[in-house]
């Protein structure tokens, strides 16, 4: 089981194609996608654990926080699944199952195993981008192999399914998105600053006018 | 550049072999199987190396953790600090205020309080050369946040210890690499985006703390000096917006082979020094590995820095970096005897002991202004402007016209100083004396404000473009003061435009009502040249208004070729005058007498700019506006000038030019050229000439030196960013303007005045109730405007600088002029409530129907300036700042600009507007003119830029 998971982490790194028909071949269940987007998920915090030290969270909240922002990102990013395999069934006449996108896009979350190295001074910003174009592209790879779909037609999909999962945060999904806020907020206990400018504002204030905790 | 190729070889080959290893197929094959052989050979080391890079990685995946818990207080109170604060490096003179402090920062290699043998040394020399006035803090640890040294209080201090032990006993050992290594991951924290506020921050309270502790006096303003040798460039430069913020003082930063990220706030800093070696292999990769250091991204904090001469690369020879070799090394010597280190020494002493002015601003005004003014026929002289006239076919100017003279601060009281020269008739008793002006309007008072100048105006200044030098650090500065000390010399000539009050008494007062427009020459006349005379003296027929030619005896006019501006340029000659063409119509001129009998031609016009009646009527639709938007501009001979009238309504020409009757108001719309040919002036580099573009008003006139000819007289409202050719942002004259032989633009460039009629916008309108009805025109509340926003580039609203970008420039700040009086128009027109606004339409029919038009002026006018209202808030609430520029915010400028686009290019802005007059009905009076006056074969005119519109 662990070789096929490292195979199977390893051809998505590579982007190939080899490691998204392993899927289709029902050798891999459907929760190792959605365990991949969690590991994935818990690494970009880290790389991004910038924030939450300015905030200042302390150590046993800021772990916690971690764990918590890491699973709100699964769960946005089910949506997101749900609302691609929805717009590729509608627009494009696409028969896959729901849960074998979930599981492709999962897998296709590889490259943000590597996201903690976004913490790396200096280096971790650039990182972070190559790291989104990396997975971009094995998200389009992912849909292709699995739903059968164009490269086009994929990314159309994909950007759709976006926009969809967009509009449904701004409209419906908006008393879930506060849940989430205050949920993260919670365990953080205070409340978190995510705006750039806010951030530049607090850091602008310097080490003698740090938020209080 | 291949000075530069040939200093890089070395890295640019390694760059090369990078990129092939890259993109060449096959290579990466090539690599693997050298890696392979490499680990068949030497295994262990291959594998090491992999472990090092690992371990590389870990630590510097943990560098960030310190700052981070700091800041987030994981490891205790901020406040809590490591004992050691520093000391002096030597004792400073007791009871004495201090000059200056320098705080030393040491590089990479530093693991303990104490810095390297060598920068300890260094340290002692430097003590010993500065005066004893100036204090040296040493012994910081400016790789920990908490001034912690990796030997005392870590985990890993023990380590750390043998580490520093090991290697001062063997300086070349790899293992003092260790140091260098954890060391430099703290650098790249503080070049961080997202770590290296906090780290600068909580770096610069360490400095201050330290400095406090050695007995820097708080709120003295004592300036200081960072000096960092290698990674101690980076974090000096870090800390130096913090520092500056908490200290209140200036800071100076000088780098000994500093590696710095081209992020940092560089013009924050007086100055930064940077001292660096030919052989200095480390300092080089600075620019190499940050990409902001790289020329190309322009507008990085450091190009900006290097662009404003904030930064002074000093070259240290063949010296090196590190020992050996180094920067430091007191073995290895120079050419001229002198050690490595000693020659650092003399360098760092001789900037930091520098006196405080060294970098003083120039009080004399360089760039063009400084060479300018230096011609003495063009700059108001009251003992030669004073003499008789010296023919009666010279008149004087019926106007109050004076020099401007700014007084001493101390002695404010509202007025400035006003040197009468020329006076209306029944006034020539007042000529010679010193009045004072008042220039009364209420509402001025938005535009009066304290000046104090930004460091990037300083800087503007220092590269030879004239700020109000003469105002800084004054309060409550007036429009008429910032008018006054808008040049380094009181040599800004006016006339008095509007009612001018008089109080005869011990001080002769004048009060004005109106912004003085800037002038030219105090006496005028009608002339043609016949020929030259011996040096700069023509021989000039005047008009005889009563036989309506040029005849009667000759006069004696001179013509002082004006002095060429920094490229060059002559901005006018008198060659050939007598053979232009527009010799044959005359030329109206304007001078002051040279008191030996002859009269100096300080401004001249052609005639043909002057009278109203044109060369051309066009009044087809689509010629008319074809011939303002192209063939007006198509043709750009030298020395010519031309007259057309045009409009877009099937009127006869004749019926046309009878509706321009005497005493009409007009909307002048003004654009100038570039200077091309063998002299191609240096803003054309770039290959596109942008021009200028400025409003104006006009007024059909009775021309009386020509016997009652109708004329134009033209005023420009000049919104105009400070410059090196000492024009003043204001209301300017033509005379002035384009006629200065000297300072304007006639003689050099190709220009443009489209004379605009438009009732429903230059006519008036009688608004009010009947027995209190006052006379209003669009005109005048864009006046208001034109000069609220004059007087702000004045003096930059405070910042004592105005500088050109894509959202603050002369055609955008003229278009917002415009915009804000349309919108205050509308404001008043649409207040009146709906039963009086009837009852005034049914008094006044006529007047309503102009009222609608302008009103359909105004939506359509706000359509085409503001085209993407979001991105311009600043024009709709009627609130911006001047005196930013493309420096501060670049995308957020280069957005707003965009939000506007048609204001951005000066030609586009003119058409836009001009096509939206036309387009409603009304005629236009295009008069244009290429480089008119004397030959000068060495430019040619160039036609502004332009696109569709």
């Amino acid at each position: 089981m662990i070789h096929t998971f490292t195979e199977l982490v390893g051809h998505t790194l590579r982007l190939h194609p080899e490691g998204f028909r392993l899927l289709s071949g029902g050798a891999v269940p459907a929760w190792w996608g959605v365990l991949i987007a969690l590991l994935a998920a818990l690494s970009q915090g880290v790389g991004h654990a910038f924030i939450l030290f300015v905030n200042r969270v302390s150590p046993l909240r800021f772990a916690l926080s971690l764990v918590v922002e890491a699973v709100l990102l699964v769960v946005g990013f089910l949506f997101w699944a749900l609302s691609t395999w929805l717009v590729a069934r509608l627009a494009f006449g696409v028969g896959v199952a729901p849960s074998a996108i979930v599981l492709a896009l999962g897998v296709a979350h590889a490259p943000q195993l590597l996201a903690f190295l976004g913490a790396l001074p200096y280096l971790g910003v650039p990182w972070l981008t190559l790291l989104s174009l990396w997975t971009a592209v094995a998200f389009v790879v992912a849909l292709v192999e699995v739903a059968g779909l164009g490269s086009w037609q994929a990314f159309a999909a994909l950007l759709g399914g976006w926009l969809v999962m967009l509009l449904l945060q701004r409209r419906a999904g908006q008393p879930l998105m506060r849940l989430g806020r205050g949920l993260l907020n919670r365990t953080a206990g205070v409340d978190l600053v995510h705006n750039r400018r806010a951030v530049r504002d607090l850091l602008a204030s310097g080490p003698s006018h740090r938020p209080p905790r | 550049m291949r000075l530069w190729m040939h200093r890089q070889r070395r890295w640019l080959l390694a760059a090369l072999v990078l990129l092939l290893a890259v993109v060449l197929p096959g290579t990466g094959l090539l690599l693997a199987l050298a890696r392979g052989a490499l680990v068949r050979s030497f295994g262990l080391a291959v594998d090491l190396l992999g472990i090092g890079l690992v371990l590389f990685l870990i630590v510097a995946f943990l560098a960030p953790l310190e700052s981070l818990g700091w800041w987030a207080g994981w490891f205790g109170d901020a406040e809590e600090r490591a004992p050691s604060l520093g000391g002096l490096a030597a004792p400073v003179a007791a009871g004495r205020p201090l000059r200056r402090w320098v705080v030393y920062l040491d590089g990479i290699g530093q693991a303990s309080q104490q810095a390297l043998p060598e920068g300890e040394e260094f340290l002692r020399r430097l003590a010993a050369a500065l005066p004893d006035d100036i204090a040296i803090l040493r012994g910081l640890m400016p790789y920990s946040i908490t001034n912690q040294p990796l030997t005392e209080g870590r985990w890993l201090a023990r380590f750390w210890r043998w580490v520093d032990t090991w290697r001062v006993r063997h300086p070349l050992a790899w293992l003092g690499l260790l140091v260098n290594l954890r060391n430099l991951t703290v650098v790249a924290v503080s070049a961080d985006g997202r770590y290296g506020p906090i780290y600068n921050a909580g770096m610069a309270e360490l400095i201050v703390d330290a400095l406090l502790a050695n007995g820097y006096a708080p709120g003295s303003g004592t300036p200081v000096t960072l000096l960092g040798f290698s990674g101690g460039g980076q974090i000096s430069l870090g800390a130096l917006p913090h520092l500056r913020r908490l200290l209140a003082a200036p800071v100076q930063v000088v780098s000994l082979g500093g590696v710095f990220a081209g992020n940092n706030r560089v013009l924050q800093a007086e100055h930064l020094f940077h001292l660096v070696g030919e052989r200095d292999r480390l300092a080089p990769l600075g620019s190499i590995l940050f990409p902001r250091r790289w020329p190309l991204l322009f507008l990085s904090p450091w190009n900006r820095a290097l662009g404003r001469g904030r930064v002074s690369v000093v070259p240290l020879g063949p010296v090196g970096h590190e020992l050996p070799g180094g920067l430091m090394d007191a073995e290895a010597t120079l050419a001229d005897g002198r050690t490595f280190m000693q020659q650092t020494v003399d360098l760092v002493s001789a900037i930091v002991a520098a006196p405080p002015g060294g970098d003083a601003l120039p009080a004399q005004g360089t760039g063009n202004y400084g060479r300018f003014i230096a011609n003495p026929w063009h700059r108001p002289d009251a003992a030669r402007d004073l003499a008789p006239l010296p023919d009666g076919r010279i008149h004087s100017r019926p106007h109050w016209i004076g020099r401007l003279i700014l007084p001493p601060a101390a002695e404010r009281d509202g007025s400035v100083g006003f040197e009468v020269l020329q006076t209306p008739p029944g006034w020539s008793h007042c000529r010679g004396r010193r009045a004072a002006l008042r220039w009364c309007d209420p509402a001025l008072a938005q535009v009066t404000m304290d000046v104090q100048l930004s460091d990037e105006a300083r800087d503007s200044a220092r590269s030879g473009n004239l700020h109000p030098l003469r105002l800084d650090g004054w309060a409550q500065v007036t429009p008429l003061e910032s008018l006054a000390g808008a040049h380094p010399h009181d040599d800004i000539l006016v006339r008095l435009d509007g009612p001018v009050s008089v109080v005869e008494g011990e001080v002769l007062q004048l009060e004005v009502g109106a912004e003085p427009l800037q002038t030219a020459g105090l006496a005028r006349a009608l002339v043609r040249f016949v020929r030259p005379l011996e040096g700069d003296a023509w021989e000039a027929l005047a008009f005889d208004p009563a036989r309506g030619d040029f005849t009667g005896p000759p006069l004696r006019l001179r013509l002082p070729e004006p002095l060429a501006n920094q490229e060059g340029i002559l901005p006018a000659t008198a060659a050939g005058m007598a053979d232009s063409d527009l010799n044959g119509e005359g030329w109206l001129v304007s001078g002051v007498p040279d008191g030996q009998g002859a009269f100096v031609v300080q401004a001249l016009l052609p005639r043909r700019l002057r009278r109203l009646a044109p060369q051309r009527v066009i009044t087809q639709r689509r010629a008319a506006w074809r011939y303002a938007r192209h063939q007006a501009w198509a043709d750009t001979t030298p020395a010519s000038a031309s007259s057309v009238l045009v409009s877009r309504r099937a009127t006869g020409g004749d019926a046309l030019l009878a509706e321009w009757q005497e005493g009409d108001r007009l909307l002048v719309l003004h654009v100038f050229g570039g200077i091309g040919g063998e002299q191609r002036e240096q803003a054309l580099r770039g290959g596109l000439c942008t021009g200028h573009f400025a409003y104006g008003f006009g007024r059909v006139v009775r021309e009386p030196l020509a016997g009652g000819e109708l004329s134009v007289a033209v005023d420009y409202r000049q919104v105009y960013a400070h410059n090196p050719d000492g024009v003043v942002a204001g209301a300017q004259d033509r005379w002035r303007y384009l006629g200065e032989r000297q300072w304007g633009w006639l003689g050099s460039r190709p220009v443009a005045d489209i004379l605009v009629r438009f009732p429903p916008f230059t006519g008036t309108y009688t608004l009010g109730a009947p027995g209190e009805e006052r006379q209003r025109c669009p005109l005048d509340t864009f006046a208001r405007q034109l000069t609220a926003m004059t007087a702000r580039y004045r003096i930059g609203d405070g910042s004592g600088g105005s500088f050109v970008g894509p959202a603050h420039n002369c055609a955008q700040d003229s278009n917002l002029a415009l915009f804000a009086a349309i919108r205050d128009l509308d404001a008043e027109i649409r207040g009146l409530d709906p039963e009086r606004r009837l009852a005034w339409e049914q008094r006044h029919p006529r007047q309503a129907e102009r009222l609608r038009t302008l009103l359909e002026l105004e939506r359509i006018l706000r359509g085409r300036l503001l085209p993407i209202p979001p991105l311009r808030h600043d024009w709709q609430r009627g609130s911006f700042r001047l005196g930013s520029s493309l420096d501060e915010q670049p995308l957020r400028d280069l957005l707003q600009g965009l939000g506007s686009w048609r204001s951005l290019l000066p030609r586009l802005a003119c058409e836009t507007v001009l096509k939206v007059f036309l387009d409603l009905g009304a005629s236009a009076l295009v008069l244009r003119a290429n480089q008119v006056g004397g030959h000068n074969p060495r430019i040619t005119p160039v036609a502004p830029f332009t696109m569709g519109c």
